[in-house]
């Protein structure tokens, strides 16, 4: 294979659940934990564990308000976020040298 | 990370995208209540007619129209935070029945009230551009029913254009049950389950 270098691949982006949730964010506008949730087919907790970190490296930003007395957090990707996640992309491409 | 896991995950995170794309709220609220206001348009419309009544058609209509828009906008607020999530798609829904509910008081009231459309004509335009509205929306959703009912809708148009009589407007309104008020509820209905399963979750 190639003279890839598998530190090129961005760490935050590259597992499972991060991964996911930053394809599903840069998508769409915006979406709620549930939906992401539901996507991702993740845990309360693995999901929340994955958003903080994501939340953390200023790849997302999270906005918590209320529908009726529910407490509701959505998401967004950030401009640092989608950078990162074509950088991650157009590493996978190099990988298979697309 | 091998070229074959480099294929798969660049296959996983393309599903993903694709699938969170399409996603759209369609609640059948809308259709709900604009069959609503349509059928009651037609019954007071019957009543006027079997009374002899002389009233312009036009002050009949246009309250009607400026309720539904005023209900409309109330219970778009309210769908819009209830929404999981934003996306164009949905953003693009929003626009084709915008878009109808500002073409249609333009044809109908303005068109009449300016001689360019007479009242007979009124119905046939009202179902062409629903099937329109309707077939943009299963496009966008990946509804094939949907896109049925804007052809089933355009077929109405086509058949009242053709065979103008007193009663299109009767016709209008049993497509209005047909086409729109039952797939509304079957849409509310399912949008319903669906939150009181997240909520029990």
């Amino acid at each position: 294979m190639s003279e890839f270098d598998y530190k090129q691949l961005d760490e935050l982006i590259h597992s499972r659940v991060r991964l996911a949730v930053m394809a599903v964010l840069v998508s769409v506008e915006e979406a709620q934990f549930t939906f992401l949730r539901d996507k991702v087919n993740a845990t309360d907790g693995n999901l929340s564990a994955n958003l903080r970190k994501l939340e953390a490296a200023g790849c997302i930003s999270a906005v918590k308000t209320f529908v009726g007395r529910r407490p509701v957090s959505s998401y967004r990707v950030t401009g640092k976020g989608q950078r990162m996640f074509k950088e991650y992309l157009a590493c996978l491409e190099r990988i298979l040298g697309v | 990370m091998e070229r074959n896991e480099a294929q798969q995950e660049l296959t996983f995170i393309k599903k993903v995208m694709e699938d969170s794309q399409r996603t759209v709220v369609d609640n059948g609220r809308q259709y709900v209540l604009w069959s609503v206001l349509v059928l009651v348009g037609i019954a007071i419309k019957y009543l006027l007619d079997s009374l002899r009544s002389s009233l312009n058609p036009v002050w009949l209509w246009a309250p009607l129209i400026a309720g539904g828009w005023l209900m409309s906008i109330l219970l778009q607020r309210r769908t819009y935070s209830e929404i999981r999530v934003k996306t164009l798609a949905q953003r693009t829904l929003e626009a084709v029945w915008t878009g109808w509910l500002i073409a249609i008081p333009i044809l109908t009231l303005v068109g009449y009230f300016s001689g360019a459309i007479e009242s007979w004509a009124i119905s046939p335009v009202v179902a062409t551009l629903l099937g329109s509205a309707c077939f943009a929306t299963g496009r966008i959703t990946g509804s094939a029913w949907l896109c049925g009912a804007g052809c089933l809708w355009w077929a109405g148009g086509i058949v009242m254009f053709l065979v103008p009589g007193a009663h299109s407007v009767a016709v209008l309104g049993g497509m209005f049950v047909l086409l729109q008020m039952i797939p509304g509820i079957i849409l509310y209905k399912r949008w319903k389950a669906d939150v009181c399963r997240r909520n029990h979750e």
